[in-house]
């Protein structure tokens, strides 16, 4: 494979559990043929879990099918993932982040996601495209072994 | 996902092995609402071969520690490592809940 050309993977899920479980699949497997060190592994994983389910579960007010797509591009040292959907417009920057110094009882259950991606990515950034979501999540790598 | 248990001094010992995530983490949690149902109090978590915890894994944690809690019982974490513990740093679940570096520690910490 030419060191100096961009390399991506691409794919379109349906807006289920078996559509998130064949992303991750596949997001893995290409990753492990780029060699990706396990801190951007954790992250394409991550971001696509979390964007994903959180899309399934409160993007669409109708029951019927939608499509995902997914895109990882490594280009110059820097992992991007982008993921886009037709729901409803929803920036995931702007959810407030959540009270980590909160004890036990007052915890809420819920509302981690979005907090780990923001932790995990060197940069994250949202649009809102011809009627699709885009969120971008970006990571430097650390260091390739293949 | 594998969820096997096993008893020793007070403790129940949960090892979980392979993935907690948004697929897998509804049956982790019907499990271990079984066992605090059935009355065991003292859970050790052994982390030793959890590969990948998502926020609805960690959600899962959370609804096992409040029920713990509520009847009276204590949870322990043991052997957290690589993305696991980066999840538990930036999730401040280290702050929150004791964890030790072996299961043989936090059955000591229970005793």
């Amino acid at each position: 494979m030419a060191g100096e050309s961009a390399e991506a993977f691409e794919l379109t899920i349906l807006n289920t559990v078996e559509g998130l479980q064949e992303a991750s699949a596949g997001a893995e497997a290409w990753l492990e043929q780029q060699g990706c060190d396990a801190e951007c592994g954790m992250l394409v994983s991550l971001g696509i879990e979390e964007l994903v389910t959180n899309c399934i579960k409160y993007g669409y007010d109708d029951a019927g099918q939608h499509f995902i797509g997914l895109r990882i591009e490594i280009v110059a040292g820097m992992l991007t993932l982008e993921i886009r959907d037709d729901g409803h417009a929803f920036d995931p920057l702007q959810v407030p982040p959540p009270d980590l110094t909160l004890s036990l009882e007052e915890r809420p259950i819920g509302g981690l996601g979005l907090h780990l991606l923001r932790e995990m990515a060197d940069a994250m950034s949202y649009e809102r495209r011809n009627g699709h979501n885009v969120v971008t999540l970006g990571k430097a790598i650390a260091g390739r072994t293949g | 996902m594998e969820f096997q248990t096993r008893k020793e001094a007070n403790a129940t010992i949960v090892t979980i092995t392979g993935r907690l995530d948004a697929v897998t983490t509804p049956d982790y949690e019907t499990r271990v609402r079984a066992l605090i149902a059935g009355g065991d109090k003292c859970l050790i978590m052994d982390f030793a071969q959890l590969d990948y915890i998502s926020s609805a894994g960690l959600r899962g944690l959370l609804v096992t520690a409040k029920l713990l809690k509520a009847s009276g019982g204590a949870i322990r974490f043991a052997n957290v490592g690589g993305n696991v513990k980066s999840v538990f740093d930036m999730s401040g679940f280290v702050s929150m809940f004791p964890i030790d570096d072996s299961v043989a520690i936090a059955i000591g910490a229970l005793a």
